[in-house]
């Protein structure tokens, strides 16, 4: 669709070929990017499925006459409708009432929000100094402004406190940023964002970071991350089904906050994860990357360090390597492993560090050739080939050694890319990976920039007025 | 007593999209140059191959140009790709376009 309108804008007619389970999604984009009534030609079925005589008779007898129909009939240029203005009230009643309209036009998740009265929302925005009009980004895919103003709207929505509007603002940023492709979270795989935390604030704003640490349950770890998920629906337009662009097929629901045990990594001379990505250890930062799934509860067991990396590179490993096609094919993989503070313990003891661990579990964990190409048609590749990933620079050396297709080649591209996070129970050996999306959702992290007078209005807010 | 109202605020933000104005479609394809702009996926060979030839048999002297000249829409240069598209629409005298894979 991005291609056709861009085919349109250039002067010259275009149709995209969209299977019918896209068709909604396809339809959303147009209208999004500001050709509501762009011709789209319809291939029916789920492609991957159907035999080659089946799929040639679907181009023969379906697709090319929705072609030919969609570049030969006239189309109508669309008029932009007029939407409201950040401070314009669009609706009074009740907090069912308000409940029930929200439902209606798709602005809530499912669940009742806070109302976002003009009165709270500039509650919230007492907790920065930002004008409520300065805009953070345009967000794909509806393109539509983020600004200080609908962030706190939505963080008032959420169930945020007010104090939380610094964070709110950085998380935004992060998403905002070209690099982080917030219009392909829409897309099958279905990625969830999720929100690392690290600096003096994890305490302040009594975050969780020990046991259940990503579970719903602490007000300041859960609503900041119903928060992102909410203002991705609302100002990106990441939206489900009935009619709009969230395609991720089975997709998962929001992560909560992931705070990192300051005090635990501290404690074992190690860097914590924001001073990993450049930052000072005690700066308050927030990094936003994408979650398509994650390990199995990771127990890891023993008194040495390589008894620990054995099952790390066994589980967290095995368990990438079921998206190292994709991302061999994009040059990009993030994924980030949270170890227990007691697992953490043990591996500093032994003397390594976090580059240490990456480095052991870039090199020891391998996955076949066979079973990258075999996945990789399975999602719907039309052609994987290493040698060529290679020749292009996309990838090392180590994917293409040889010919053999039973080869075994490095489930993850480079090793400063595993992100290490301590936090968890600190009475339990366990761990827990999360496998990131390529150059979809890569980290990104930003300073939390405080108001000058953050600690009067923590005060003020404890004394409860 | 009645319950408590709530005057409540829009949780969007403005668009930034300005609409785009359509173009006039293809009047004759038996004279058109047709750009094929597709991505490595979704069996997008199999499609553009049977695309060609059915609109090929439908209407003689149709020519096409394809991605090995205009590039891949959804690859790792997406961007520039996308970038570079209304000039090399012009270079090659494309009259029309079709995109794929929306899968």
């Amino acid at each position: 669709v991005r291609a056709s309108i861009a085919a349109e804008k250039a002067g010259v007619p275009a149709v995209p070929i969209v299977a019918s389970g896209f068709l909604t999604q396809g339809r959303a984009f147009a209208r999004a990017l500001g050709m509501p009534n762009l011709a789209i030609a319809e291939y029916p079925g789920v492609i991957m499925t159907h035999a080659e005589d089946e799929l040639q008779k679907h181009v023969a007898d379906t697709l090319v006459p929705n072609i030919v129909k969609g570049l030969t009939v006239p189309i109508a240029t669309a008029v932009k409708a007029a939407e409201p203005g950040p401070e314009d009230i669009v609706f009074s009643g009740t907090l069912d009432e308000v409940t029930e309209h929200f439902l209606a036009e798709q602005w809530t998740d499912g669940l009742p929000v806070i109302p976002p009265t003009l009165e709270r929302v500039r509650s919230f925005l007492r907790f920065t100094g930002r004008k409520p009009d300065e805009i953070l980004g345009i967000l794909a895919p509806d393109n539509r402004e983020a600004t200080i103003w609908n962030v706190a709207v939505n963080g008032v929505m959420a169930g945020c406190r007010p104090e939380y509007m610094p964070i709110l603002a950085a998380i935004v940023e992060a998403i905002a940023e070209p690099v982080f492709h917030l219009r392909d979270a829409g897309a099958t795989p279905g990625w969830e964002p999720l929100i690392v935390l690290n600096g003096p604030i994890v305490k302040q704003l009594d975050f969780n970071y020990e046991t259940g640490v990503m579970r719903v349950g602490r007000q300041a770890n859960t609503s900041i991350g119903r928060f992102l998920r909410l203002y991705m629906r609302n100002v990106a337009g990441l939206r489900i089904a009935p009619g709009n662009t969230d395609k991720g097929s089975i997709a998962l629901g929001f992560n909560v906050v992931l705070a990192e045990n300051e005090e635990a990594v501290a404690g074992l001379g190690w860097n914590n994860f924001a001073a990993d990505r450049g930052f000072a250890n005690d700066e308050n930062v927030v990094t936003v990357q994408s979650a398509i799934g994650m390990t199995v509860p990771l127990y890891s067991a023993g008194e040495t360090a390589l008894r620990h990396m054995e099952t790390l590179v066994d589980v967290f490993g095995r368990t990438c390597s079921f998206w190292t096609h994709t991302a061999a094919r994009k040059g990009q993989f993030h994924p980030l492993l949270m170890i227990s503070p007691v697992v953490a313990s043990i591996l500093a003891r032994d003397g390594w560090t976090k580059d240490d661990v990456r480095r052991h579990l870039y090199e020891n964990a391998r996955v076949s050739v066979r079973a990258l190409e075999r996945q990789a048609w399975d999602i719907g590749f039309s052609s994987f080939d290493l040698a060529d990933y290679v020749a292009k620079g996309i990838i090392s050396k180590e994917f293409h050694e040889s010919d053999d297709p039973d080869r075994l080649v490095p489930v993850f591209i480079r090793p400063e890319w595993i992100g290490i996070v301590v936090s968890g129970d600190p009475g339990r050996n366990q761990n827990k990976g999360f496998v990131e999306n390529h150059d979809q959702g890569p980290p990104v992290s930003k300073r939390i920039v405080l108001p000058g007078n953050w600690d009067a209005l923590l005060q003020e807010r404890r004394k409860g007025k | 007593m009645g319950e408590q109202n709530y005057d409540v605020v829009w949780p969007l933000g403005r668009s930034a999209s300005d609409m785009v104005t359509t173009q006039s479609r293809v009047a004759d394809f038996r004279k058109a140059r047709v750009a094929l702009l597709f991505h490595v996926g979704f069996r997008d060979k199999e499609v553009r191959a049977g695309v060609e030839a059915a609109l090929a048999g439908l209407y003689p002297g149709v020519e096409f140009v394809d991605r090995a000249v205009l590039g891949d829409i959804h690859g790792r240069d997406e961007a520039a790709v996308i970038a570079a598209l209304p000039a090399k629409l012009r270079e090659y005298g494309i009259d029309a376009a079709i995109c794929g894979m929306g899968c």
